[in-house]
């Protein structure tokens, strides 16, 4: 009888959830392994304090497929309601008013938007409109080993603050077998080919007192010499041999990884799974400057479609301001690695708590006022291949750096005059 | 008059059956075949509306280097994977042919085991062969105390490394596929033997035993019974294996997508069906992918016509 009650009370419930939750949002994303527990859990507290409302998160890969779907969902009339989309995917949808305008939303809160980190928030705004909340935005930080850095003799607590001196340290840190081969290398500055491809290039040129393209983004400007200077800098650490040259990108996270490297630029998005999962003393650093500091500023956000009904665009408004406040965006940041979003978070006492437990987590968020978003365009997939090319031609030896940015820069402009006469 | 109703009425009957395979095909094969060709006139990135554009797509596919260099990489596959797929093919047929033999079946089942595993899966299983740290392979050539080689990362051809040796420069074309490619070439060589070899092995049973005995009785060779009775008479199957395997090596992606994500070492594993996917769908050229695909139809339909018209003739129908 008991049992039979409990059944009936389960079942009740279960449908009083679906009768009470009268608004059904689909959310995709792109976090994969482990920042997906971190995610679902957010989204299930949310689910369960907002009871009319129900979000299902679904998982789309990563962000270059995200694009791939949504554009093919809707051309099938089959989109969801909320997508996350890489900060520098947005303008691929909003040239064609695909995303809803969020203005309306925010001018109701005046507060919300002081509140976010100025340089996300711009990341954000298209034409002077805001499309997305910035929510999982990281930067590139320089990953290290202090326990090869100690092996070494070298001070583990001070990682390298200049190109010259990660050049002098990868030196030290690199080891020789008797027979002459490298066991161990000093650095490996890898630059991904497909999703998010030239990621870890592109602060190098900038360092250097390069651009990449003029600021109305209508020419290439990787032909220049400070962008042709940094090339030849980035070869240099191959032909030093303080750097692997002839590993995948995948090989040499692989051999960081084992330990047979010591150390490489990453993502902050990746800074807890480091801690995590790796079985040696994690040390994380801003980037090495050179004639600049910066770093680059990448990730996520999430934005509503415009084709949806404006009860569901309340909904789905409510649902993104929550994943993206003080609480929330600490709780990400403690879990993923991914910078907090909002000012009151960054100076909240929670997150020195959070300092105390994972240091490391701590120069990340001292390095966003030197973090510089990637220039973005509708092309810009399909450039960045281009320019990582050229980078790949160079470490193969089959063309010089200023041959291979000018050929590059040809082909880039091409595009952009092609986009002009659209 | 009455003749011409029956047969008016059997073929309604003949329709029906066929319209449901008809059906399915028309919505699932001919519609897209149809509407990729006039896309392949437009220019579209799938959100914004086509914009028509002639024969552009196609004049831009075949003056770029990039377009090229993707046919002659296809080339390389095509003319790695098939000598090789055949000749190991026929060469375990003959091994697993007789009967009699203790535990046939269970050589025929690990040998046809390779066919039946998803590419994918097969991918990330030579991906993990030759990886650069911890791969089989770099760990037995350590073994045996030669350098390690970087499988995936290395865009020399491989006849380039040969002649290397002399200092000579071979152009382009000659340079042969990259180290890498030469990885992606031998899984194809492993997924196809087992498909070859149970083609040899049905095509070897339906050779009579008498031809055998006839050649025995005139005294011929293990050899010369081999290259005149039992290679002549496996012509067709030879004949479907190579078509099969030609349209299927044209088309290759799977493996590639999943070993070299990134299109391989200065993009020599960018095979033509890869770029057409990279254009679809990374870049969104969808119409000059469409143009691209319809290139590699036609040079398909070519073959295969050359294949039918000249090669069939070689072939011994018994």
């Amino acid at each position: 009888m008991k049992r039979s009650c409990f059944v009936i009370f389960v079942t009740l419930l279960f449908v009083a959830t679906f009768m009470f939750a009268n608004v059904r949002l689909v959310f995709w994303h792109s976090m994969a392994d482990y920042q997906k527990p971190a995610l679902d859990k957010l989204v299930s507290e949310f689910n369960s304090t907002h009871p009319d409302i129900h979000v299902v998160a679904i998982y789309e890969g990563n962000y270059d497929q995200t694009v791939t779907k949504l554009k093919a969902a809707f051309l099938s009339k089959n989109t969801p309601d909320i997508v996350q989309l890489n900060i520098e995917h947005l303008r691929i949808f909003t040239a064609n008013r695909q995303l809803l305008d969020l203005s309306r939303f925010i001018s109701e809160t005046p507060s919300l938007k002081s509140d976010f980190v100025d340089s996300f928030w711009k990341t954000v705004v298209i034409n002077g409109k805001p499309y997305a909340l910035p929510f999982n935005i990281s930067c590139l930080m320089l990953f290290y080993n202090k326990d090869l850095f100690e092996k070494a003799g070298l001070d583990p607590n001070k990682p390298p603050r200049t190109w010259k001196e990660m050049e002098e340290m990868a030196k030290k840190l690199t080891v020789h077998a008797p027979n002459g081969r490298t066991i161990q290398y000093g650095l490996f500055w890898g630059v991904s080919g497909e999703d998010t491809a030239f990621y870890q290039f592109e602060p190098l040129i900038w360092q250097n007192g390069g651009k990449i393209f003029n600021s109305s983004m209508t020419k290439c400007l990787v032909d220049q010499p400070q962008a042709v200077g940094a090339l030849k800098r980035w070869k240099s650490w191959f032909d030093k041999g303080i750097s692997p040259a002839n590993m995948t990108l995948q090989e040499g996270i692989q051999a960081f990884m084992m330990g047979k490297i010591a150390m490489g630029p990453m993502t902050s998005g990746g800074i807890r799974y480091a801690l995590d999962n790796l079985p040696w003393d994690l040390g994380v650093a801003m980037l090495p400057s050179h004639k600049a500091t910066v770093t680059t500023l990448g990730g996520g956000s999430l934005a509503i479609l415009s084709n949806i009904s404006p009860e569901k665009q309340e909904a789905a408004w409510e649902f993104i301001k929550w994943m993206t406040n003080t609480k929330n965006t600490l709780y990400w940041y403690e879990n993923t690695g991914y910078l907090p979003v909002r000012k009151s978070a960054l100076n909240s006492l929670q997150i020195r708590l959070i300092w105390k437990k994972f240091p490391q987590l701590k120069p990340a968020v001292e390095a966003i006022p030197y973090a510089r978003p990637r220039p973005v365009n509708v092309d810009i997939i399909e450039i960045r291949h281009i320019l990582f090319n050229a980078i790949e031609e160079v470490r193969h030896r089959v063309k010089t750096p200023e041959k291979a940015f000018k050929d590059a820069a040809k082909k880039v402009d091409k595009i952009l005059e092609l986009e002009g006469s659209k | 008059m009455i003749s011409k109703r029956k047969k008016f009425r059997d073929s309604i009957k003949g329709y029906m059956f066929i319209s449901p395979t008809a059906l399915v095909i028309t919505v699932f094969v001919f519609f897209p075949l149809i509407y990729a060709f006039i896309m392949s006139f437009h220019t579209w990135n799938m959100s914004s509306a086509p914009i028509y554009v002639g024969l552009r797509n196609y004049t831009t596919a075949l003056k770029s280097v990039d377009f090229w260099n993707s046919m002659l990489y296809t080339f390389y596959y095509v003319l790695g994977v098939l000598p090789f797929s055949l000749v190991f093919g026929l060469f375990f047929a003959l091994l697993l042919r007789d009967n009699t033999m203790r535990g046939t079946g269970i050589y025929r089942v690990i040998y046809f085991m390779p066919v039946v595993t998803s590419p994918i899966a097969a991918a990330m299983g030579f991906n993990w062969i030759f990886e650069n740290q911890m791969g089989i392979a770099n760990h037995l050539l350590e073994k045996i105390g030669s350098q390690p080689v970087s499988w995936l990362s290395t865009p020399t051809g491989i006849l380039q490394m040969f002649f290397n040796n002399f200092n000579i420069a071979l152009p382009k074309v000659l340079q042969g596929p990259s180290l890498t490619m030469c990885v992606i070439i031998l899984l194809g060589i492993w997924q196809n033997v087992g498909y070859a070899t149970v083609v040899y092995l049905a095509g070897l049973q339906s050779i009579s035993d008498t031809y055998y005995e006839a050649a025995s009785l005139d005294g011929a060779t293990k050899w010369k019974k081999f290259w005149h009775i039992t290679l002549p008479l496996l012509s067709p199957s030879t004949f479907f294996l190579l078509i099969m395997f030609i349209i299927a090596s044209f088309q290759v992606f799977g493996p590639i997508q999943i070993m070299t994500p990134a299109g391989g070492p200065l993009n020599t594993t960018s095979v033509i069906v890869f770029y057409l996917y990279r254009q679809a769908f990374s870049y969104y050229n969808m119409g000059y992918a469409m143009a691209v695909a319809f290139l590699l139809m036609g040079f398909i339909l070519t073959m295969t016509i050359f294949q039918f018209r000249f090669l069939e003739r070689k072939v011994n129908y018994e």
